[in-house]
């Protein structure tokens, strides 16, 4: 993408510098906030998830691609010998600091991203995914602060019939965009590598997924979206290796609950300093025995399944991990969710639903009454809550999830 | 292991393709030279008909085998063209042009074509995926492509109907010169025009090679002959080109595929499908060697024997989601997804 | 056996003291900084009310906003339950829709056959929609609730409000004083405007056969009448509408 110098003010690059210059200030102390959490569950396993999440900080002396999203394929990144990292932010913190350059009434997530990231070390190239309007926009404002910005424009249609072939194009330019920068040659060696390394995450999640919604209490929900924030910022392999001596670690928890019903979360991410909603329902006794959100579901559970082991093939099989499936509202396709919903409540036998909607996120509002209707249909209780990082409707959403509570009961 | 179903698939097609083409070495002598006769009686061509073994050496319609060990017909093809291989004669597009033309009795038909039935009642289409030597080869021919790097070529799904479309008129007008030659007034064509489709099918041009014998490659003797060689040729052609490039679309062309996937609903076999547990992801239709899209378009639990599916179950073996899609028999699962 | 229920809101508390579930004693009072203080008040002023010594009641049930901050209380349920079976109650035990306007927030519960709550509905976080948006236009409109009620009913033109946040539609109707629409017209418009946003929380639920009405709202004559032409259909407010939460939750099990 061009650098967006020649349209942009001075005075607008200024406030950009400024606010990136001290995001170091405007973000929460992260220490004190995973200890808060830490403490509560006492696993040994997750003593580093925690404390990645705490310091924040990317070991590699390979380049760093950032990104947002969950359409930019990481295995392309990958196989060109970068390392990626997904950039999506949730501090309210910076999403007030953001409203120094763009209007109040933008998603939170937009907002937080403008006024810096989150992360000390800055990204080599940084990837932005035509998923929401804001992320579009996003694109063009980060240009005044970013030198090489990639744009990846999807067509919003996930349907495979119709757009299978236009992806694999978006995600060859995209491939042939990284070789060309780095100057490297990528095999398909290297693909199938990464292909490797990351369905090893995806089948140790799977497991983690799974018993989760299988024994209630086994993980609680900070512990939980802690290990899935964190896959955010560690490498597939470290993330896998931890996860898996976690999850054995689980194995052999003894459980004692005073959980009462088993939900399923749904709707909008939910990443690490954003875990207000959390705090609550673990506070009205409600365990999140299985969720679908693009921050942890969307993120993990979809494998790369090669059918064809040639470059383009691999190429076009990814495309088909990281869109065609993909429940985010930005795409059409709500029979998605709701099949991923009804699966859920049906496989593990849960309680009911909840719907997060991030505030001022549209698109997830558009799909409630929809989501509503058809599991009314089905009988399966369902509460859509409309909130944003900030804390002052705490009471009101406690209200209404212990009444929702009081009505599973 | 990784695909077991793929491999498994490899392994039945190697072991049917040995028994198929070189099973007349392995049996022939036991029971075919010792009992002086096929064990199941073939059917004879009467008085005066043009039969199997009635051509010249050389000639294009001459038959490379002998007489077959057993007399009976599996859905899919075992050629005449098939050197030495007398385990079974099978192509069923052989079986029925030539009795046309004999106009045999329907009742001497009938246990052959009871045997066919019921083996499409119990598998469908399976024969194309798991047993066909042809699509043996083209699966062999597919994967040198995979090894060059070069992607598949996906065609639209006119393309395909299309295919069909052509492929019931290579069955009609097959079948329709068959009984034509067969009427007395018309007999005299018999001799060029003998098993009209078996001179332009691939299978012609392959099946000696595995024997390595010398096949009718080059039979201009007349015209005829030499249209048909030329047909031949041409569709030999397209036959590589089609396996090269596209996977299994060839068959869609194949007529014998064609009979076969008119018993595919209804089979003893059956793909279902998990509706609510897909994550639509298109994965299924993507690996679908014959690039059907049914199973990823229906949003319906149920049965998915589509007509052109050759039940080759790599869309069971694909799906990332658990459970979602199953193969199974007669009600009684087989296999079903799983995501390694 | 004698229980206590207390509803502390944002606006007034309540709290109804029910002997067998027959209430022998109800009080109100307005909602202040120390709820605790308040919550005490007002359910001693039922005591006295009901003739009755604080030692006899058997349970005390709090729900409301503030129902965590009463530490007398021996459980708290949620003013959804509450209402819900408050509602079921008073209207012979049948399946039905209960809208609760409060001065906080706008509740619409549906009750199944057996009086559990089947779904429910809250209105956001702010305050459009809510008794609190009434009371800003009766001051804006220089007049108390009764008086706005019977403005609103005497109108023959409704003028159209397009804000629905109650900031702006406090800009909007100056704009429309200074451009001298009559306050009748303007207060009739604003009950229209909360009519429709209630109504389409009713809306989102099937079975609408029967409605009640309580909540504080529900004692504004204009409200239901507005309410009733919105959805046109007959609305029935129950009986004392302020104290049903309170009552529910003092009968519950």
């Amino acid at each position: 993408m061009k650098k967006g110098n020649g349209f942009i003010s001075e005075e607008y690059l200024d406030a950009m510098k400024y606010l990136w210059g001290k995001n170091k200030d405007i973000s929460f102390d992260y220490k004190k906030y995973t200890e808060k959490y830490r403490n509560l569950s006492g696993l040994k396993g997750m003593e580093f998830f925690y404390d990645v999440i705490a310091e924040r900080k990317l070991k590699t002396d390979k380049p760093v691609i950032g990104y947002f999203c969950n359409s930019v394929p990481e295995e392309i990144i990958m196989a060109a010998g970068a390392v990626p990292l997904r950039l999506c932010n949730q501090d309210i913190h910076c999403a007030e600091a953001g409203e120094e350059i763009i209007p109040g009434d933008i998603c939170p997530v937009i907002k937080a991203i403008c006024s810096g990231l989150q992360n000390d070390i800055k990204p080599d190239i940084l990837v932005i995914p035509a998923t929401c309007d804001g992320k579009v926009k996003l694109a063009e404002i980060l240009s005044s602060a970013f030198d090489n910005i990639y744009f990846i424009d999807i067509p919003r249609n996930s349907d495979y019939t119709e757009n299978i072939d236009l992806w694999e194009a978006t995600y060859l330019k995209f491939y042939e965009y990284l070789k060309e920068k780095f100057k490297v040659k990528i095999s398909r060696k290297e693909l199938l590598n990464a292909c490797k390394i990351t369905n090893e995450r995806t089948s140790i999640f799977r497991k983690i997924y799974k018993l989760r919604a299988e024994k209630t209490g086994i993980i609680n929900a900070f512990d939980y979206f802690t290990i899935t924030s964190a896959s955010f910022l560690i490498p597939a392999s470290d993330w896998t290796k931890h996860t898996e001596i976690l999850y054995n670690q689980l194995l052999n928890r003894e459980i004692k609950t005073n959980y009462r019903k088993n939900l399923l979360l749904a709707g909008s991410p939910i990443i690490f300093p954003n875990f207000k909603l959390l705090e609550i329902t673990e506070e009205a006794g409600c365990y999140i025995a299985a969720d679908i959100l693009c921050s942890s579901y969307g993120h993990l559970f979809d494998p790369v399944k090669i059918d064809e082991e040639t470059e383009k093939g691999i190429i076009r099989t990814l495309t088909l991990k990281y869109i065609a499936p993909s429940i985010c509202p930005c795409f059409l396709g709500i029979d998605k969710l709701i099949n991923a919903v009804i699966e859920n409540v049906e496989k593990y036998g849960l309680d009911g639903v909840i719907y997060y909607n991030l505030r001022l996120c549209n698109v997830f509002e558009l799909e409630i009454p929809v989501i509503r209707s058809v599991l009314k249909d089905k009988g399966i209780p369902f509460l859509a809550l409309k909130t944003d990082f900030s804390r002052e409707d705490t009471g009101q959403l406690k209200t209404r999830i212990e009444a929702f509570m009081e009505m599973l009961e | 292991m990784r695909n077991k179903i793929s491999f498994t698939r490899r392994l039945v097609q190697i072991i049917s393709f040995i028994l198929l083409v070189y099973g007349g070495y392995i049996f022939k002598t036991r029971l075919h030279t010792e009992t002086g006769k096929p064990l199941f009686p073939a059917l004879e061509a009467p008085e005066g008909y043009m039969s199997t073994t009635q051509f010249k050496k050389g000639s294009i319609l001459w038959p490379s085998g002998t007489n077959p060990v057993l007399e009976n017909y599996p859905p899919s093809l075992v050629c005449r063209f098939n050197p030495k291989g007398g385990l079974f004669k099978a192509c069923i597009f052989h079986f029925i042009s030539e009795n046309l033309t004999w106009q045999t009795p329907v009742k001497y038909l009938l246990p052959h074509l009871t045997l066919f039935i019921l083996l499409c009642f119990l598998f469908g289409r399976m024969w194309c995926g798991w047993v066909c030597p042809i699509g043996s080869i083209g699966d062999f021919i597919t994967s040198i492509r995979k090894k060059m790097n070069i992607p598949a070529r996906r065609f639209p799904d006119g393309f395909k109907s299309g295919l069909r479309f052509s492929s019931y008129g290579i069955m009609g007008i097959g079948f329709f010169i068959s009984g034509l030659i067969g009427v007395p007034n018309f007999a005299r064509f018999q001799c060029y025009w003998f098993l009209p489709y078996c001179q332009i099918c691939p299978a012609r041009l392959i099946c000696p090679l595995f024997g390595l014998i010398k096949p009718g490659w080059k039979d201009f003797e007349t015209a005829v002959t030499s249209m048909f060689t030329i047909l031949a040729w041409l569709v030999m052609g397209i036959f590589l080109a089609a396996f090269y490039f596209g996977r299994r679309i060839w068959c869609h062309l194949c007529p014998v595929g064609l009979i076969n996937s008119f018993f595919n609903k209804g089979a003893g076999i059956e793909l279902k499908k998990k509706a609510v547990w897909c994550n639509k992801c298109g994965l299924c239709a993507d690996a679908c060697p014959m690039g059907l899209k049914e199973m990823y378009e229906k949003d319906s639990d149920g049965i998915y024997n589509q007509n052109g599916c050759i039940m080759c179950l790599r869309c069971v073996e694909i799906c990332p989601k658990d459970g979602c899609l199953s193969a199974s028999f007669f009600g009684k699962k087989i296999t079903e997804s799983k995501l390694k | 056996m004698i229980k206590a229920g207390i509803d502390i809101g944002s606006v007034t508390t309540k709290c109804v003291i029910v002997n067998d579930g027959i209430i022998s004693g109800k009080a109100i009072t307005k909602t202040s900084v120390n709820t605790e203080m308040v919550a005490d008040n007002v359910l001693q002023k039922a005591i006295k009310e009901a003739g009755i010594k604080e030692e006899e009641i058997q349970e005390v049930i709090s729900t409301g906003y503030g129902r965590r901050q009463f530490k007398k209380a021996n459980r708290f349920i949620t003013e959804i339950s509450a209402v819900a079976k408050g509602g079921y109650i008073l209207n012979e035990k049948k399946r039905c829709l209960i809208v609760d306007v409060g001065g906080q927030d706008t509740k619409v519960v549906e009750v199944g056959d057996k009086g559990e709550v089947v779904d429910f509905l809250m209105n956001d976080k702010c305050a459009a929609g809510t008794g609190r948006f009434l009371e800003i236009m009766a001051d804006v409109l220089e007049t108390d609730m009764d008086g706005f009620s019977s403005l609103a009913m005497s109108s023959k033109n409704p003028v159209k409000i397009n804000s629905t946040c109650s900031v702006f539609a406090e800009s909007e109707v100056i704009s429309l004083i200074t451009s001298s629409t009559p306050r009748e017209d303007i207060a009739a418009g604003l009950f229209n405007s909360i009519a429709s946003r209630i109504a389409t929380m009713i809306r989102q639920f099937r079975h609408t056969d029967r409605i009640f009405f309580c909540g504080g709202g529900a004692k504004i004559p204009a409200l239901k009448s507005y309410l009733e032409k919105t959805i046109s259909q007959d609305i029935i407010v129950l009986p004392e509408p302020q104290f049903v939460v309170a009552y529910g939750a003092a009968i519950t099990e």
